[in-house]
């Protein structure tokens, strides 16, 4: 091994990465059952537990959200959050973004990241539109008032990527509150990549290292 | 005696099979051979402002635009005067990160516009936790100051995407005179 005199700070770390993936692989099967006996269960957005794989994330901070309406005014007050500060009354309270995902890939849960200390609620949508003036709200999931820094995941759903057919928003309605005791700060979707070997697609079970 | 011509003999050995790995890093020869890498980007692989060369290996670029940026409070206002590029003197613009899970960024180009003025532009890449933490783990300002121009920003530390950890943001701000015109992302999936 040689090290990168240019970047002393980073080769080295890199290198180290595969060093230590190869050391985590020859022990993994042995570590992974004390691992199993001693580890809390884990949240449902972190493993599916149908076939065991670990979920591919999409997480956007609230910050990255755009209104749907020009006239919605909103701030920042810190930590990727957002809140809606007010606008005309008919002023939308929605706000938005993008989902770009692998064609193929299965969306299973949309986990809500939230500051909650209000009388009002957050909901996010994970919907999806064919271009046509269709739109499908494939699951939702709204926040609580936990006084506080908060999370809530949406039940479990299954849609299938198919970037040939419709697009895919994850909108948030903002509610009724105007300041910042109620705040979005990002939107994580949980989802199972698409298979790409299909050498283990049928009979045979791939679990990644 | 014969331990030690066995002993050299393995050392050379082993020199010989280290060759290939110590050309290709092409630190006492220049840039390595081209085609050995997958850069898809001309020219070539980016350079820090300080003159070093990017990590070898796979690499790809992430170019956004700067008029895909958006504000992250509505009383800034952007202006678009044309070219990808974007006029606003208030809070930071943003667009979100994401990249593929365990990908190492290296860092980002920022390109800017100014038309000769004293102010500068801020760059930035940021990871949220969700729960009020965040973290900026690259940040530059770029102070060239005539026409359009380009600076490049590495980690402090090496930089690692979690995508199940936190959620990541590219920012950009700019002072009076400046326009942003895009970001450019240096990473190794």
């Amino acid at each position: 091994m040689t090290i990168n005199i240019r970047r002393p700070g980073v080769f080295p770390a890199k290198a180290l990465r595969h060093i230590t993936l190869g050391i985590c692989t020859a022990f993994a099967t042995v570590a992974s059952v004390a691992i199993a006996a001693e580890a809390a269960t884990p949240a449902s957005d972190e493993v599916n537990e149908a076939t065991g794989s670990v979920f591919g994330y999409l997480w956007i901070a609230g910050a990255a959200f755009h209104p749907l309406d020009n006239a919605t005014t909103y701030s920042y007050p810190g930590s990727g959050c957002i809140s809606k500060s007010g606008g005309p009354g008919t002023a939308s309270p929605l706000f938005t973004h993008k989902v770009v995902l692998p064609d193929g890939a299965v969306a299973r849960y949309l986990r809500l990241y939230y500051y909650d200390n209000s009388t009002s609620e957050i909901t996010a949508f994970f919907t999806t539109y064919d271009g046509a003036g269709n739109f499908n709200e494939r699951t939702n999931v709204a926040s609580t008032d936990t006084g506080g820094f908060g999370s809530t995941l949406s039940p479990l759903f299954g849609y299938e990527v198919d970037q040939s057919a419709a697009s895919i928003n994850v909108t948030v309605n903002m509610g009724t509150q105007n300041d910042s005791t109620l705040r979005f700060c990002g939107a994580r979707i949980a989802y199972d990549p698409p298979v790409t070997d299909r050498i283990f697609a049928n009979g045979f079970e791939f679990i990644p290292l | 005696m014969i331990r030690n011509i066995l002993g050299v003999s393995i050392a050379l050995a082993m020199c010989g099979l280290c060759q290939p790995a110590l050309a290709r890093e092409g630190t006492s020869e220049g840039f390595p051979p081209q085609e050995k890498y997958n850069y898809y980007n001309l020219p070539g692989p980016d350079i820090a402002a300080d003159g070093s060369a990017a990590l070898l290996g796979g690499s790809e670029y992430l170019f956004v635009a700067g008029s895909a940026l958006t504000p992250r409070a509505s009383s800034t206002t952007i202006t678009y005067p044309g070219g990808g590029c974007i006029s606003s003197t208030g809070d930071f613009v943003l667009t979100s990160l994401n990249l593929p899970q365990g990908a190492e960024v290296i860092g980002i180009r920022l390109y800017y516009y100014n038309n000769g003025s004293a102010s500068s532009a801020n760059v930035a890449l940021t990871s949220y936790s969700g729960s009020g933490g965040s973290s900026d783990l690259i940040f530059g300002t770029a102070s060239g100051n005539t026409g359009y121009l380009s600076e490049f920003f590495g980690p402090a530390t090496p930089l690692f995407i979690d995508n199940g950890g936190q959620s990541y943001a590219m920012l950009a701000s700019m002072g009076a005179g400046l326009r942003v015109c895009g970001m450019r992302v240096f990473y190794s999936p």
